[in-house]
């Protein structure tokens, strides 16, 4: 691409504690086009911008915006530069209008009191709804508007602060296909304007159809550049993931897949899947994977009827037979539990001991004459419990709290174990721990299945589905796109089908 | 016991006793200062009366520290408290003591469980709901009294309340009893587990298979039981009752259940505290009284003592999560 770039960043390197984020990378963005950030999770896309917009200072390397070195300590700093990002998740206060959310605390004002100039503002407001033909008035509330219109008011909001550069964070991950048109079609206006657009993304078909060029981080490194009239889908999952090997299958060892257990049909979530169905069979490991937004989130929680949840459709078999699972008692008493993805704030309570968080599901079996506990036995059973998952703790009566995040982790585990449950549907069992508590989290996994518990493992980590599992589904929008088994089961195809939402080609 | 000789535990409770031991000090420099300043303070006359003032307080704390640990509040024990003593007090005169007694004590759990329902399933604030019960039970205790004081009580029901055992006062020990019941249902039972699980985190007991509306309800019934009862001790210790009594009742035990140490925001809380809460409001009125300070100034320097504990606690947790 001819002509001076208005973003120029050379050897950008960082590193946080001993992880090296950034190993270095050059990336440009030239006025007026789309450039795309890709790559897992961890590759450093959001370090990268992160370092864009000021909010980390580079261990190492330049930057210079329109040719002049820019070093940036803090987001007013980055903003008085033109450099404005939209953040993934939609930021706005839903109960005031969209004239108001837009100049948010950049209001036209008069006299030394900042008396806003409510017509000034409303006219501001209509002349940038205009000019992107968005459908809607500047008096209308933000809670009012579709999901698109939503995040299509974030962004003006972004440009309204005579944005140069704008960094677009996973701007359609929460939106439905059709809304994804009109976001994309946005971006294409702005660029038109002459803005400088990043555009983090991991939807690739997205990728393709917006973006003027695409960038591939791997590792902190870069793994590839270049105009995206030169490049294919194929070429860039390939540098996403790089030249490794697959890792060894350990898949199935010691276990019998025994009869269908748990039948889920027809199961929709607003906001989650849409009429996803599956059936879960005794000793086996099941995945089930997709991106951030393809409703991955809201499976595990809608089966077992998480209060957070409103399951709009779907029904439940276990053994052939009719489930009803009201709320998590229902399922519980099924014997299907929920390991949540958030320990901290969905699974352990921090500040109780080992011995009464393992115990909270199933304390009825503690309890004698008039609801008495026995609490020699509660203990036993935190003692028990140490001893069998090798949780690091001094004792039972430490609190929870106190673990590390893979002991915490194990807490969890020994706790849903102890109700001897049917189905074990875990959420992102791994999440957030070191590499030693992965492998022994990844062995309790086996263990469970190889009892004859039917486990339900839903994760974004590619790496467990191919070392753990014996199916594996891919969601994309909701939708399961992929059913794969045996050697199907490999990062390549993983990753195609939750980028593309079509199934790899054999 | 096996739980003593865990070295974790033992840290553990010492760690817990540390807090009780705080309470217990801050209540001792109190005492000391006291009976420096008031010389009648210690003696043995103000003491059992002392006791005797605060059994009402005492009873009904020890239900909010249940609720509030359940991470509710109830504003309303106040008026229930006047409510149950005004209808013991006419039925009394029809029916008998026995009767009256049972029937008034329903009200408390009726009143706690439409409460509890109101805030569970319609998703209100129970601040805002027992607002609205405080001012209805209010309301009825003044129908049911028609405004007059009434008085004129059973003698044998009167004895409960001005009777001493080994020369304490009878109602001080029913609150005693009634902490006691308390503290077994909360650190002994799968209920009180529950209470503490719900109060911590709602989701991660929903989702542990516990009804967190049908356990709130509960607490919420316990303390206007406890409303309940605690209007019929202070009618059989003051022997007639009008329809204003014990108003503000309901913010000098929350500010007690608070300044011994339970969490706003529910999941903490030792509900043997709660005792030494209470003590130490009821010492600073008896201290303003006895120190024949202006009695207006008593509620600015409850208010101020609440200020100080609650940003006590603040401060300790800040500095104990470095």
């Amino acid at each position: 691409m001819a002509g001076e770039p208005l973003l120029a960043c050379r050897g950008i390197a960082k590193a946080f504690g001993g992880v090296q984020a950034l190993r270095g990378v050059d990336f440009d963005v030239h006025a007026g086009r789309v450039h795309a950030l890709v790559g897992e999770n961890g590759a450093g896309k959001s370090t990268l911008t992160k370092i864009i917009a000021g909010l980390y200072p580079a261990d190492a390397g330049t930057m210079h915006l329109a040719g002049e070195p820019l070093a940036v300590t803090d987001t007013a700093a980055a903003l008085g530069r033109g450099i404005v990002t939209v953040h993934q998740d939609v930021n706005l206060i839903l109960t005031q209008t969209v004239a108001e959310n837009v100049f948010l605390a950049n209001e036209p004002t008069t006299g030394p009191f900042g008396i806003i100039r409510g017509r000034e503002l409303r006219r501001r407001t209509a002349e940038l709804l205009d000019r992107y033909a968005i459908a809607c008035t500047p008096d209308t509330l933000v809670a009012e508007l579709p999901n698109d219109q939503r995040k299509m008011v974030q962004i003006l909001k972004a440009i309204s602060r005579e944005a140069r550069l704008l960094l677009l964070d996973e701007p359609t991950s929460s939106l439905t296909e059709t809304e994804v048109r009109m976001v994309l079609r946005l971006i294409r206006e702005l660029a038109g304007q002459g803005v400088g657009i990043v555009f983090i993304s991991h939807y690739l078909t997205e990728v393709f159809e917006v973006a003027d060029a695409i960038t591939v981080l791997r590792d902190g490194a870069l793994a590839l550049a270049g105009e995206r009239a030169d490049l294919t889908l194929p070429d860039v999952v390939a540098a996403m993931i790089g030249r490794e090997l697959d890792h060894q299958h350990e898949r199935g060892a010691g276990r019998v897949i025994g009869a269908p257990l748990l039948e889920v049909a027809g199961l929709s979530v607003r906001g989650g899947p849409r009429d996803v169905a599956f059936t879960l069979h005794a000793g086996e490991i099941l995945g089930v994977t997709g991106l951030t937004g393809s409703g991955l989130d809201a499976l595990g929680k809608a089966i077992v009827a998480s209060p957070d949840t409103r399951r709009e459709a779907g029904t439940l078999r276990l053994e052939g037979r009719p489930l009803q699972v009201a709320t998590p008692r229902d399922a519980l008493d099924a014997g299907i539990v929920l390991l949540t993805n958030d320990r901290l704030r969905e699974g352990l309570l921090p500040e109780s001991p080992i011995w009464e968080n393992v115990t909270l599901p199933v304390l009825g079996r503690f309890a004698g004459t008039g609801g008495i506990l026995d609490l020699e036995a509660m203990l036993a059973a935190g003692r028990d419990a140490i001893k069998k998952l090798t949780i690091r703790a001094p004792g039972p009566t430490t609190l929870a709290r106190a673990l590390s995040g893979g002991n915490q982790q194990k807490v969890l585990f020994a706790k849903w174990l102890a109700t001897e449950p049917r189905v074990f549907i875990m959420d992102e069992p791994t999440i957030g721990i070191d590499v030693g508590s992965k492998a022994e989290i990844r062995a309790i996994v086996r263990e469970t299945a190889a009892a004859g518990v039917g486990v339900l493992l839903i994760t974004a980590e590619i790496d467990e589905l191919t070392s753990l599992c014996d199916r594996v589904l891919v969601m994309f929008r909701g939708r399961i796109v992929a059913d794969l088994t045996g050697d199907a089961i490999e990062r390549g195809a993983i990753l195609h089908a939750s980028v593309s939402g079509a199934r790899a080609a054999a | 016991m096996m739980m003593m000789s865990d070295p974790a535990r033992r840290r553990e409770l010492l760690l817990q006793s540390y807090g009780l031991l705080q309470a217990l000090a801050v209540l001792a420099v109190l005492v000391v200062v006291m009976s420096i300043l008031s010389p009648r303070f210690l003696s043995w006359i103000n003491i059992s009366n002392l006791m005797g003032q605060m059994a009402v307080n005492l009873i009904v704390a020890a239900g909010m520290t249940i609720v509030m640990i359940s991470g509710e509040f109830d504003i309303s024990v106040g008026s229930v408290v006047a409510l149950a003593a005004a209808v013991s007090a006419a039925l009394m005169q029809q029916m008998g003591v026995v009767p009256a007694v049972l029937l008034s004590l329903l009200i408390g759990p009726a009143i706690g469980f439409f409460n509890g329902v109101i805030t569970t399933k319609g998703r209100i604030p129970s601040f805002i709901v027992t607002l609205g019960t405080l001012m209805m039970a209010r309301s009825l205790a003044f129908v049911v009294t028609g405004g007059q004081v009434i008085s004129n009580l059973p003698e044998e029901f009167k004895a409960i309340g001005q009777g001493r055992l080994f020369n304490v006062p009878i109602p001080f020990l029913i609150a005693l009893l009634c902490f006691a019941v308390g503290w077994f249902v909360l650190a002994r039972t799968a209920f009180g587990k529950r209470v503490y699980a719900v109060g911590a985190n709602r989701m991660v007991a929903t989702l542990s298979g516990i009804h967190a509306d049908r356990v709130k309800i509960q607490c919420m019934m316990i303390v206007g039981f406890t409303a309940a009862f605690a209007g019929n001790i202070l009618l059989a210790r003051i022997g007639a009752i009008q329809a204003d009594t014990a108003r503000g009742l309901e913010f000098e035990v929350i500010a007690a259940v608070v300044i011994g140490g339970t969490s706003l925001y529910g999941g903490q809380g030792n509900i043997l505290r709660t005792i030494i809460g209470v003590i130490i409001i009821a010492l600073i009125r008896n201290f303003l009284n006895l120190s024949r300070i202006d009695i207006f100034w008593q509620d600015f320097a409850t208010g101020a003592i609440i200020i100080a504990a609650v940003l006590l606690d603040a401060l300790q947790k800040r500095v104990g999560q470095r």
